[in-house]
């Protein structure tokens, strides 16, 4: 099909890049929009546009923020003693549903993944480790995923703190095998994350 | 003991096979076609959407009709526990699979519903070939029959997969490649462990599939060798043993990755002491084996897949093994191009296959 011409397939098209979007629900989204008010058609595309230029990465945590620092980095009530380092957003958003954790975050935005090429020379340590060295941080837990590369990753900053001298933690298991915290309920991350042990 | 049937098999675009709708017979079921037709493709359909893989070795884009956009198969299976439905389309890029119109959660769960055990030509290479063919056979059976086996056998292939590229690097990290050290031998050790447990129990499932094929059980030995151990602690010291040898070779050595299923007759390797008719018989009598163990483990009896049977074994061996897998009680698939090892499968539904298409054979 030539979707030169075809505002819809042109949608559907750039819809499909989304995750767990399909041709066939592409194609149910478009047509919902359709339908609907043109106003919001107008407001959906305008959001989209707003959040991809207000919307940066903290300076320090790395946390979707539309400010230099996120609400996190900059309220004084939280300690910069501990950090918690995740992988991807959602899952810092997991840890803090739990509301066990006063903390800081710190987000990877990838992990160790040598077949995905990731490996040592593109894995963001550096930051990491300024960021624990300038903020004085004495524990880190490291909340990466249970699965292969998100094991290898918290073994491998295991090792880099120990060598630094500074606390490292594994977040406890509870966290089901193979899944995405993302997924956690908030009751087994809490009960993860006071249950976390030395590494 | 309940065995599983396939009620209902569909195929389109998989190798050459097109429009294929089969509703095969609870009991025998014979594919008789002139070679080059698609008999083999027939089993190899209903064996990928079972197990995911091919057991002739193909990848998933050489199963893909020439001219067809994917490869589909469906399947229905009855066994003990309510029908099942096996949805599978290849596609170039794409793999989609369900199982009763849902993604599977558990490997266990989508291998176990519809077990089948297959018997081929290039099964010679059980006997004969690498330890890579003697692994899968374990594999094959411990993704169904062992609750989490399937993903740690994924697990174990990617960590293993990162390491060596890591090893591979130019200037290898090897804090980077120890860090996958944890996953490896976490993942490695439950394989070893659950691939000992069932050595164990293929001994004795061995021992009746040698009798079932005339060949003296008393002579012949299965052995599993694991290199690295089944408790990870251990595992994990040796991998970091190992380093340097793995720095210089560029890969782990070191895993079940490497392990062999050891087959000695008489003390000796059955690979150099057996004839060529011994060779086929051995081989059988492994995926009898297979079926046994599967039997005992999943509680049902698998499909048997029986390709081209005729050409591994005489007429009297042929004739024997149909005779058994009647006392089974197993459904099975046979292909061949001979009407006469046919009407060796007494009430056995027939089909022929002519150019990728099936039809009612007569008789
Ligand atoms: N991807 C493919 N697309 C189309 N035809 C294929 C493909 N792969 C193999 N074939 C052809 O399918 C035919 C059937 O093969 P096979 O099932 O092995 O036949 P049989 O077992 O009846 O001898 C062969 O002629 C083979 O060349
Ligand atoms: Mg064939
Ligand atoms: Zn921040």
């Amino acid at each position: 099909m030539n979707d030169e011409g075809d505002p819809i397939q042109a949608l559907v098209r750039l819809l499909t890049r989304l995750p767990g979007v399909g041709e066939k629900s592409a194609r149910r989204i478009a047509y919902h929009v359709l339908g609907a008010d043109p106003d919001y058609a107008r407001a959906l595309g305008g959001a989209i546009a707003t959040m991809s230029e207000r919307v940066r990465r903290c300076a320090s945590c790395g946390a979707y923020t539309s400010r230099v620092r996120c609400a996190i980095c900059d309220d004084p009530r939280r300690t910069a003693e501990i950090l918690c380092v995740v992988a991807r957003p959602m899952d810092a958003d997991a840890v803090e549903r739990a509301r066990v954790f006063q903390g800081r975050y710190h987000i990877l935005h990838t992990l160790l993944d040598p077949l995905g090429g990731v490996g040592p020379g593109e894995f963001p340590l550096e930051p990491l480790l300024e960021r624990v060295a300038r903020e004085g941080v004495q524990e880190v837990i490291l909340a990466t995923p249970p699965t292969v590369e998100g094991e290898a990753t918290a073994l491998y900053l295991a090792e880099c703190f120990h060598a630094a001298g500074v606390t490292v933690t594994r977040i406890a298991s509870g966290v089901p095998h193979g899944g995405d915290l993302e997924f956690t309920d908030p009751i087994t991350l809490g009960r993860a994350m006071e249950g976390r042990r030395s590494v | 003991m309940t065995p599983l049937r396939i009620t209902e098999l569909s195929v389109d675009g998989f190798r050459n096979l097109r429009d294929v709708k089969l509703l095969p017979s609870p009991g025998g079921n014979v594919l008789l076609g002139d070679n080059g037709h698609g008999k083999t493709s027939i089993l190899e359909a209903i064996d990928y959407a079972a197990s995911l893989r091919s057991f002739r070795g193909a990848t998933r884009t050489q199963l893909i009709g020439h001219e067809a956009k994917a490869a589909q198969v469906l399947l229905r299976v009855a066994g003990p526990d309510p029908a099942r439905e096996y949805r599978l389309r290849l596609g170039r890029t794409t793999r989609e699979i369900t199982l009763d119109g849902k993604r599977p959660e558990r490997a266990v769960e989508y291998f176990a519903g519809a077990a089948c055990v297959v018997f081929h030509p290039g099964d010679l290479d059980l006997v004969r070939g690498p330890p890579e063919l003697r692994r899968r056979l374990l594999d094959r059976i411990l993704v169904r029959a062992v609750d989490g086996y399937g993903e740690a056998l994924k697990s174990y292939g990617k960590a293993l997969r990162a390491r060596n590229v890591l090893l591979r690097e130019r200037h290898p990290d090897t804090r980077a490649i120890q860090a996958f050290d944890f996953p490896l031998a976490r993942y490695g050790s439950a394989l070893v462990r659950a691939r000992s447990v069932l050595a164990h129990d293929l001994v004795p499932a061995a021992r009746r599939a040698l009798d079932e094929v005339a060949l003296s059980p008393d002579a012949i030995e299965l052995r599993y060798q694991p290199r690295a151990s089944g408790d990870q602690v251990v595992f994990t010291a040796a991998l970091a043993e190992n380093l340097s040898r793995d720095l210089a070779r560029r890969s782990t050595a070191l895993g079940p990755h490497a392990d062999d299923l050891a087959i000695t007759w008489s003390g000796l390797p059955a690979r150099i002491v057996a004839s060529q008719g011994q060779t086929r018989a051995l081989a059988l009598a492994l995926r009898l084996a297979e079926l046994h163990v599967l039997e005992a483990r999943t509680r049902a009896i698998p499909v048997l897949l029986l390709d081209d049977v005729s050409s591994e074994l005489d007429r009297e061996r042929t004739a024997r093994l149909f005779k058994l897998v009647a006392a089974l009680g197993a459904q099975v698939f046979v292909t061949t191009t001979d009407p006469a090892i046919a009407a060796l499968l007494p009430g056995a539904r027939r089909f022929t296959v002519t150019d990728g298409a099936v039809g009612p054979g007569d008789g």
